[in-house]
């Protein structure tokens, strides 16, 4: 048998579980493909756990305020706020579980958890820009149209990601006259009357409001 | 016979017909680009699916979900990179086979095995769902509570080594299932007086985000230059049904455990594979070879996992307890036409039930003709950079989110969840749980409540019924035989250290 292609069944187990994501399927393979990502499995932190069982008992402390108890003889299985009071438990224990264990086997103090608190916003810096853009692209879209903010959208995204080139803004123009034509002429999806085409003609306006 | 005639003229429409390639083409399309998941294109078709007729909606979903599963032996074969995650076990042997210039035989392979292993499982779907259904009318509120809890616990149990992160996103998700307005005593949940929230946390923008822009995150991160992908060569192109016939046990034993493990909640296709295979290897004449380009290997992967597409719809026609999170969405394009999965489907829609079946053998075929004929085009499709997609993913999940209901707060929902989805990805916790936490959960604690009502807040009640009681002593068990199997796997690796 090839050692070198000996099926680790235990890694492929681990590997093939419901939500194995596309990083930690390919940390596994051994090629330099753009597939490879450069997520590894060393980064999991256990501040996130920290963050879950902190969420989950502020949940809990406001639960009196936010799930009121009513006055009632139907029983208490009929409380509003049973359904909470039961997720919020169930999340609360098994985050603590993890996070007391995490803290026992690290042997960490409070300062390590805050420092890796900060260490794990700067992994997080690329969904951080990214949802910067897209909260302005989704506030942008009344203000300048959906094609002008999609296509500034993406190739912003494209040449922070090192990827834009002419070949790939031409792709992308392409690419975004499908959208259109599918979604916004196709399927007729509506948006809200945008600012910048107030300033064209009204028959301009009016094309540019439906397909633009 | 008149059923199977009502089928058909549902089929035959225009909008099925066009859903059915449409979702079949998408599916491969998907399935062959390493990275993108079928899980976040189906979110983002979800509001697309709402407007169209039932079936063809339902069709469009489950075409995509069946095709990324063929799909995604392209990439696995030709790049060892899975296309999908169910692929993992396929790099194993297809891409030996690659590298030895079978390409196209291992192609052909694995193509031929997922069609019979997705023809079987429609099969089972066919025989199962109307037998389980006659088994769901004897069901009442605490058989349907039990069913729901029983779900959401194999759910946890199914991630095997992420079970505690499991249990702590399907709290999270049971959780959010409760926020908005509470209609017994028309109380707020956890609203905190913001009014997008009195309406509940909407399913489309929490998949959307979950699923597709956290999945858009990951490809905006990734690095690199274009994916070497072995030349697509060799010959035997149409030999795969003659490999098949060679190993039938093989064969037979995938389909069959495909089949069953699709009906386990949450189990589905990452464990059938993994059974598939490693019951393949210890059965074989030449287990040596596997894992160095044995076709047995191929087939037993392949085969195993599309015989989970069909029959994971069984629990969701014959129960309405979706067993997955893709199931969890088809239940949504259910609800949205006021289709109730459950008996009451099979008698006052048999032509919806029957040209279901119809329509999903008819996807099998698609899909496999669509394979067999443009594989060498589709190869192409591994090349596109994940960036580019990304990019784009986070426009289609803006115009997914906000299409159900032209709301721009629904788009920054999708953000939110992204958020937190990407967050979970990178901390390899599963995001599974919350999609059935948030759909299981209103389903478990309103028949709960009515159950507790007509049993006048006896809880003894679910185990006095005997239905209730043997889901309930399922729950037990399944949690036992947990426990047990723990417990010997920490005395053996201390055994083993020692």
């Amino acid at each position: 048998m090839n050692a070198e292609n000996t099926p680790d069944l235990k890694e492929a187990a681990s590997l093939a579980q419901p939500d194995a994501s596309p990083s930690s399927q390919t940390t596994a393979q051994h090629n330099d493909s753009e597939a490879q990502v450069s997520i590894s499995t060393e980064e999991k932190s256990s501040s996130v756990y920290w963050m879950i069982l902190f969420a989950g008992v502020a949940l809990l402390l406001v639960m009196p305020e936010e799930a009121k108890w009513v006055n009632t003889k139907r029983g208490w299985f009929t409380q509003p706020m049973v359904g909470s009071a039961l997720g919020l438990s169930v999340m609360v224990i098994f985050a603590a579980w993890r996070a007391v264990f995490s803290f026992k086997s690290r042997n960490c103090n409070p300062a390590n958890l805050l420092e890796s608190a900060f260490t794990s916003l700067g992994r997080y810096r690329v969904a951080i820009i990214t949802s910067a853009l897209f909260f302005l692209y989704v506030n942008t879209l009344s203000v300048i149209g959906f094609v002008p903010a999609s296509l500034i959208f993406v190739t912003l995204l494209l040449w922070l990601s090192r990827l834009l080139d002419r070949f790939w803004f031409m792709v992308t123009m392409f690419t975004l006259f499908m959208v259109v034509l599918i979604f916004r002429v196709g399927l007729t999806l509506w948006l809200p009357d945008v600012w910048l085409y107030e300033f064209l003609p009204e028959e301009w306006a009016v094309f540019a409001n439906q397909y633009l | 016979m008149e059923t199977l005639l009502l089928g058909l003229s549902e089929v035959g429409t225009s909008s099925v017909l066009l859903a059915i390639l449409l979702g079949a083409l998408i599916g491969v399309t998907i399935g062959s680009i390493p990275g993108l998941e079928p899980a976040g294109v189906i979110s983002i078709l979800l509001p697309l699916s709402f407007s169209m007729e039932p079936l063809a909606g339902v069709m469009l979903l489950v075409g995509v979900y069946g095709g990324a599963w063929y799909g995604g032996a392209i990439p696995a074969i030709l790049m060892n990179t899975p296309g999908t995650p169910v692929a993992v076990l396929t790099t194993y042997d297809g891409y030996p086979m690659a590298q030895r210039g079978e390409g196209k035989r291992a192609l052909s392979i694995a193509y031929t095995s997922s069609f019979v292993g997705g023809i079987i499982s429609v099969t089972s779907l066919v025989l199962l769902a109307p037998m389980l259904a006659q088994v769901a009318r004897l069901f009442g509120s605490a058989e349907f509570a039990m069913l729901a809890a029983l779900g959401m616990i194999f759910v946890v149990l199914a991630h095997r080594k992420h079970m505690v992160e499991a249990a702590i996103m399907l709290g999270f998700g049971i959780f959010l299932g409760t926020v908005g307005i509470d209609r017994s005593y028309n109380s707020q949940n956890f609203t905190f007086g913001q009014e997008w929230l009195l309406g509940g946390i909407p399913l489309v923008p929490a998949v959307i985000g979950l699923f597709a822009m956290s999945q858009a995150f990951v490809l905006l991160s990734q690095k690199g230059q274009d994916a070497h992908v072995t030349k697509l060569e060799g010959t035997g192109f149409f030999s795969g049904m003659f490999e098949l016939v060679k190993h039938k046990v093989t064969v037979a034993r995938s389909a069959f455990l495909g089949v069953v493990m699709g009906l386990l909640p949450g189990v589905g296709e990452f464990g059938s594979q993994f059974f598939s295979y490693t019951l393949a290897q210890k059965f074989s004449k030449n287990p040596e070879k596997f894992g160095d380009g044995a076709p047995e290997g191929l087939i037993a992967s392949e085969t195993s996992n599309n015989a989970v597409t069909a029959s994971v719809m069984v629990p969701l026609l014959a129960f309405g307890i979706p067993a997955d999170a893709l199931m969890a969405m088809l239940l949504a394009v259910f609800m949205v036409h006021n289709y109730i999965p459950g008996p009451t489907l099979f008698m006052e829609r048999p032509e919806f039930i029957s040209g279901l079946y119809i329509s999903l053998f008819l996807m099998n075929i698609v899909v496999f003709l669509y394979l067999s004929v443009a594989t060498r085009w589709i190869v192409n499709l591994t090349r596109i950079r994940g960036r580019f997609i990304g990019a784009f993913i986070l426009v289609l999940g803006f115009i997914g989110s906000y299409s159900q209901n032209y709301q721009f707060t629904d788009a920054l929902i999708a953000l939110g969840f992204a958020m937190i989805g990407y967050i979970l990805r990178r901390n390899e916790i599963p995001a599974v749980p919350i999609v059935l936490g948030l759909v299981l959960g209103p389903v478990f604690l309103t028949r709960f409540r009515q159950a507790m009502g007509t049993g006048e807040g006896d809880l003894a009640l679910f185990i006095e019924r005997p239905i209730s009681l043997t889901l309930f002593s399922l729950i037990v068990l399944s949690i036992g035989f947990f426990v047990w199997g723990q417990i010997k796997e920490r005395r053996q690796m201390e055994a083993e250290a020692a």
